[in-house]
């Protein structure tokens, strides 16, 4: 879907997407303030301008902490640390360089900036504001009284005020764009939400569609070929038994695993059901249908090779066909189980696929084939693909060893 | 729509429309930033020709910035990304060059922050790592033109430090900007991973009463003719040539009823649903059933909000669409008793995001009629 986060998600997203660039910008100052105070440490050995790295060191270590534990505590101590290490830096800068140090110099701009890219705590813009503005006060009277204790010169800091000016800026400004998303995004959810339950109606009625062919219209065809004289006992017999379902049962929800419990949670405990789920994850729409609870008849080996085989058959379908739905249908007989997976996209020769399409080869004929099943392969450029995967299923008393997939491969 | 790319824009175009007014602000501060910077350093330039030109460059930036973030042309580019940081580049490079043998100081030269500033502007646009490689690059770009300037420069501290000063800005601002991306794109992705499992149960829930209404439907439809005649036939235990014309004509009714169904596409209910029968699709082709999840909603979302607004002329709607090669266009007319201004803000969510959707999008309005065109690929 590209209709973006709820409403009621974007001012914490937004916050910390705005702490987190605050956090970035303080590293970046820390770092070149460090490596500035370095290379005039080595420049000029007589002057102790050490100490200033130790307070760069600090400030580094209570970043690391306000970003990885951000609360009103962390936040706090980032301003109160960050407040002495500037008033620190600045009483280094001033003894050191007397007469000639300004307020505003690069390193000590670069400090006053870190401690001003606080992030703080709270959802709202205003609460990000006050603690950057929290950071520049703070900041800017350590810097005055060092500067006062020491006699130099206190100037303003223009790139403080730009570093406030524009944190400040856009954080207003992201607050007064939501007003668009918040008119538009509940109809764009809702429009998604009929889409969704459309889809679904519209498979349905496929469904019903194909039942009533399969049953009404060839019984009305076959009355209408039929010679003069008693009803055909065999026609008869299929007449009485699909009027019986069709009027007095709910067929249509007969495949759905969402009706019996117990099938339900057999499917959805099948290596074959999280591998579906994977790719839906990966936002292929995936319809699921016929007998799931025949996956339940394979053993560990069987049920991982057609899980794994399956979700290459899916990941292909959303790689390399062009469209973003699929049909899974399980059958299962005494014998063997059947897993097939249908796209209607561009399809493909097997035979033409490139070295690079190694994933039908490998990940699932080799694999089915290893565990005693075959791979049927049929598709036609631009009609769509259909892969037939059929592994042998397990005599009956060996299924109730298995039938729990997560314990049976320990089990074996 | 190619393909989507990681960049906040493209996974949440109404969210990128919240960035919209800081790219606009950017758009025309950054050049404004630089002719004030200009001036208060005026005593340091040496070329003035080189000066304009530099103001041109960086205003050019601007320009791309704010033509390329327009909602109706998204999605932005790795083109566009490319002409707004090469023209911000050429811009801060002819301005280092316009103050080449006299600069005294990199603090305050203009060019590595207008860099910054525009990379910072394109948080909401481009992938995150894409934004935090061209920062890298550009950052030492501007590291070695400031070492370049060394012999002019009058603070008196290592080569080493002049870079440092011009690439702190380039490097602080665009690894914000990506950071603060990386956060927005992980926020959606998260909560699209929710979405899916609640869409799955969605539809779990949901699936049930859908099948009955559907099952009642075919009920109604046997009820009338097929169960009476079966139940007939099977009472009477023969058939003659009453029962065989009574068959044909039954099953020839359920499969013009079946056809009829076939037909009529997702496209057309939505239209019927919103406007009656007053209204239809013009789908010859069926074009319409080639359309994705997203574009369905999309196209959905946006009838929906037309023909439910004040202001919606029910006669001069229409909807057609043709299909060209492997390349399907539609194009939608609707009447809206409103200005020009007010229908484009007032949809301008929809259209962003059925700008990042389809391939192509054109809003046009005149004479209180809307005209939306789109394309997509048929799959």
């Amino acid at each position: 879907m590209s209709l973006g986060l709820p409403v009621h998600l974007v001012p914490h997203h937004v916050r910390r997407g705005i702490t987190r660039a605050a956090h970035v910008v303080a590293l970046v100052c820390i770092l070149s303030g460090t490596l500035v105070t370095v290379s005039l440490q080595s420049q000029l050995p007589s002057r102790v301008l050490w100490p200033a790295l130790i307070a760069f060191c600090i400030m580094l270590a209570a970043l690391w902490f306000v970003d990885r534990q951000p609360s009103l505590f962390s936040s706090v101590l980032y301003l109160v640390v960050g407040t002495l290490c500037v008033y620190w830096i600045t009483l280094i800068a001033m003894t050191q360089f007397p007469g000639e140090e300004r307020s505003d110099t690069f390193v000590l701009s670069m400090a006053r900036v870190a401690v001003i890219m606080v992030g703080g705590v709270g959802a709202s813009a205003l609460s990000g504001i006050l603690w950057s503005v929290c950071g520049f006060v703070l900041a800017g009277l350590a810097t005055a009284l060092a500067s006062w204790q020491t006699g130099g010169g206190f100037m303003f800091d223009i790139t403080a005020i730009a570093a406030i000016a524009v944190l400040t800026a856009l954080q207003i400004a992201l607050e007064m764009g939501r007003t668009a998303r918040r008119n538009a995004q509940p109809s764009l959810h809702r429009a998604a939400r009929d889409e969704q339950l459309s889809a679904m109606r519209y498979r349905i009625e496929t469904k019903a569609a194909a039942v009533m062919h399969d049953t009404v219209l060839n019984h009305l065809a076959a009355i209408s070929s039929s010679a003069d004289g008693t009803i055909n006992p065999s026609l008869r017999s299929q007449v009485e038994r699909d009027l019986e379902v069709l009027v007095g049962e709910e067929w249509l929800l007969d495949a759905d695993p969402g009706t019996h419990d117990e099938a339900r949670t057999e499917w959805m405990q099948s290596r074959l059901y999280r591998a579906v789920d994977d790719v839906r994850q990966l936002g292929l729409d995936v319809q699921v249908s016929g007998e799931l609870t025949a996956v339940s008849r394979l053993g560990v080996e069987r049920s991982t090779a057609v899980a794994l085989a399956t979700k290459q058959c899916l990941v292909n379908v959303l790689k390399h066909a062009g469209t973003d739905r699929a049909e899974l249908v399980v059958y299962g007989s005494e014998r063997e189980v059947s897993v097939m997976v249908i796209d209607s996209g561009t399809g493909f020769s097997e035979a033409e696929t490139g070295a690079d399409r190694l994933g039908l080869r490998q990940s699932v004929r080799r694999r089915i084939e290893n565990v005693g099943g075959t791979v049927q392969v049929w598709s036609t450029p631009g009609r769509g693909t259909s892969v037939m995967i059929r592994v042998p299923a397990l005599e009956p008393e060996v299924v109730v060893i298995s039938r729990d997939d997560e314990q049976g491969s320990d089990a074996q | 729509m190619s393909s989507i790319e990681r960049a906040f824009q493209q996974l949440d175009p109404l969210g990128a429309l919240t960035g919209r007014p800081i790219t606009i602000a950017a758009a025309i501060i950054i050049p404004v930033f630089a002719a004030i910077t200009t001036r208060v350093s005026r005593d340091e330039i040496s070329s003035w020709p080189l000066v304009v030109a530099a103001l041109v460059a960086i205003t050019a930036a601007g320009v791309v910035l704010d033509y390329a973030s327009n909602p109706l042309r998204a999605p932005f580019t790795l083109v566009m990304h490319s002409v707004v940081s090469g023209l911000a580049s050429v811009a801060f490079l002819l301005s280092a060059f316009s103050m080449w043998d006299t600069n005294r100081y990199i603090r305050d030269d203009w060019g590595p922050i207008a860099i910054g500033l525009v990379l910072l502007s394109l948080s909401q646009y481009r992938p995150p790592k894409e934004i935090a490689s061209t920062g890298l690059s550009l950052a030492l770009f501007v590291g070695v033109v400031a070492l370049a300037q060394e012999h002019s420069l009058v603070t008196g501290v290592a080569p080493i430090d002049y870079a440092i000063v011009a690439m702190t800005p380039v490097l602080a601002l665009s690894l914000a900007s990506a950071a603060f991306g990386q956060r927005l794109v992980d926020g959606i992705e998260a909560w699209r991973r929710r979405a899916r499992r609640a869409a799955t149960q969605f539809t779990d829930e949901n699936s049930g009463w859908i099948a009955r209404s559907v099952q009642q439907d075919r009920v109604t439809i046997l009820n009338q003719d097929v169960v009476p005649f079966f139940a007939d036939v099977l009472q009477k235990g023969t058939i003659d040539a009453d029962d065989r014309d009574r068959a044909r004509a039954i099953a020839d009714a359920i499969r013009a009823i079946m056809v009829a169904e076939a037909d009529r596409s997702w496209l057309d209910i939505i239209v019927d649903q919103s406007l009656g029968s007053t209204a239809t699709v013009s789908d010859p082709q069926r074009l319409a059933s080639a359309m994705g999840t997203d574009q369905r909603t999309a196209v959905r979302a946006v009838i929906v909000a037309l023909t439910g607004h004040p202001a919606f002329d029910p006669q001069r709607f229409s909807l057609a669409l043709t299909g060209h090669g492997a390349a399907s266009h539609a194009v939608l007319h609707a009447g809206m008793q409103l200005s020009d201004n007010v229908v484009r803000s007032e949809f301008a969510p929809y259209f962003a995001v059925m700008r990042i959707v389809f391939s192509e999008l054109r809003v046009e309005f005149s004479d209180s009629a809307l005209t939306v065109r789109f394309s997509y690929d048929q799959r």
